[in-house]
């Protein structure tokens, strides 16, 4: 069976994740402990005021970056103006970034108080579940059951993942 | 409730919103992941630095602006690591959303990053792996057939 792009997507997510989480790791180990909201904010402005403004360079009408052609985003420059100059779309950056940072944030002061911090990650990856209702409703995405069934095994595969001890 | 289960079902509320927010907003006639992923990061950028001056518990709120600068001196090369993976991740996950019949699906995949983490960190740091983690791993891995279907 050929994998569709959605999945070959999030499959390439879920390893750059997993690699970034054994780096901040390794940068914690090192560091001898690090401030999360700290670093965060670091990675935030380097892909935002960093990475951002140097795929603008290769942003244009004639040639449009590697990435981009990978990904199908051919108005790269034209997309940002129309993010911070469009009303709605103003509004539903901010709230998708609000919606994230204060995720973030829950976790960490979950992680702060939890008797494993494992838990919270299982908890917090229910989060597919949550995308799944709300798309559903408000996006009117479909629900197929082999895929629910698919994210249910997931789910308790992450909780069999835990650490036996603490 | 204890708070912390609270906290943590609070959070997954936060990330399932943004997702569908992403489904959304990068649609048909919205915009590109990649423009999407650098402005939402322009605008978390602020909001974590408003993050920073908040009365936090103590573990989160110490050493803040410490940390800012040994991101920026000592340690700059494994953040630069560190947000490009991110960056190619968050933009892996936002193009996902709207090519996937449901942006839940591509959360779900995207959670593998626990099990792909734990072999990573195997290899890296000699971490083990129990029994219980290696029959999870393994319904993880089956989980993927059915949500492709």
């Amino acid at each position: 069976m050929v994998a569709e792009k959605w999945f070959l997507l999030a499959l390439l997510s879920a390893m750059c994740y997993s690699l970034s989480s054994n780096a901040i790791f390794y940068l914690g180990k090192k560091a001898g402990g690090y401030n999360m909201i700290a670093l965060n904010l670091i990675v935030y402005a380097l892909i935002g005021f960093v990475i951002g403004p140097l795929l603008l360079l290769t942003s244009g009408t004639e040639k449009t970056s590697i990435a981009g052609q990978f990904l199908g985003t051919k108005d790269y420059a034209d997309d940002i103006k129309k993010v911070f100059t469009d009303r709605r779309l103003s509004l539903q950056v901010f709230a998708a970034a609000a919606a994230t940072v204060f995720a973030n944030i829950c976790l960490y002061t979950a992680y702060t108080s939890s008797p494993n911090p494992g838990m919270c990650d299982a908890i917090s990856s229910s989060a597919s579940f949550v995308s799944l209702i709300l798309g559903a409703v408000f996006l009117g995405s479909a629900i197929g059951d082999d895929a629910v069934f698919g994210m249910l095994m997931m789910a308790f595969a992450g909780y069999l993942l835990l650490p036996a001890k603490q | 409730m204890p708070r912390w289960v609270l906290l943590s079902l609070l959070s997954a509320f936060g990330y399932g919103l943004a997702a569908v927010i992403t489904t959304g907003a990068t649609g048909v006639g919205g915009v590109g992941a990649i423009a999407w992923t650098i402005c939402s990061h322009m605008v978390g950028t602020f909001l974590f630095g408003i993050a920073l001056m908040l009365p936090l518990p103590s573990d989160l709120a110490k050493d803040g602006l410490r940390d800012i600068k040994r991101s920026l001196t000592s340690f700059l090369p494994l953040v630069i690591l560190i947000a490009l993976l991110f960056w190619v991740a968050d933009v892996s996950l936002n193009a996902s959303y709207t090519r996937a019949p449901n942006p839940g699906y591509c959360d779900s995949v995207s959670d593998l990053e626990s099990v792909i983490g734990a072999v990573i960190a195997a290899f890296l740091f000699n971490a083990p792996i129990s029994t219980q983690q290696k029959i999870g791993m393994t319904l993880a891995v089956f989980s993927l057939h059915f949500l492709q279907s």
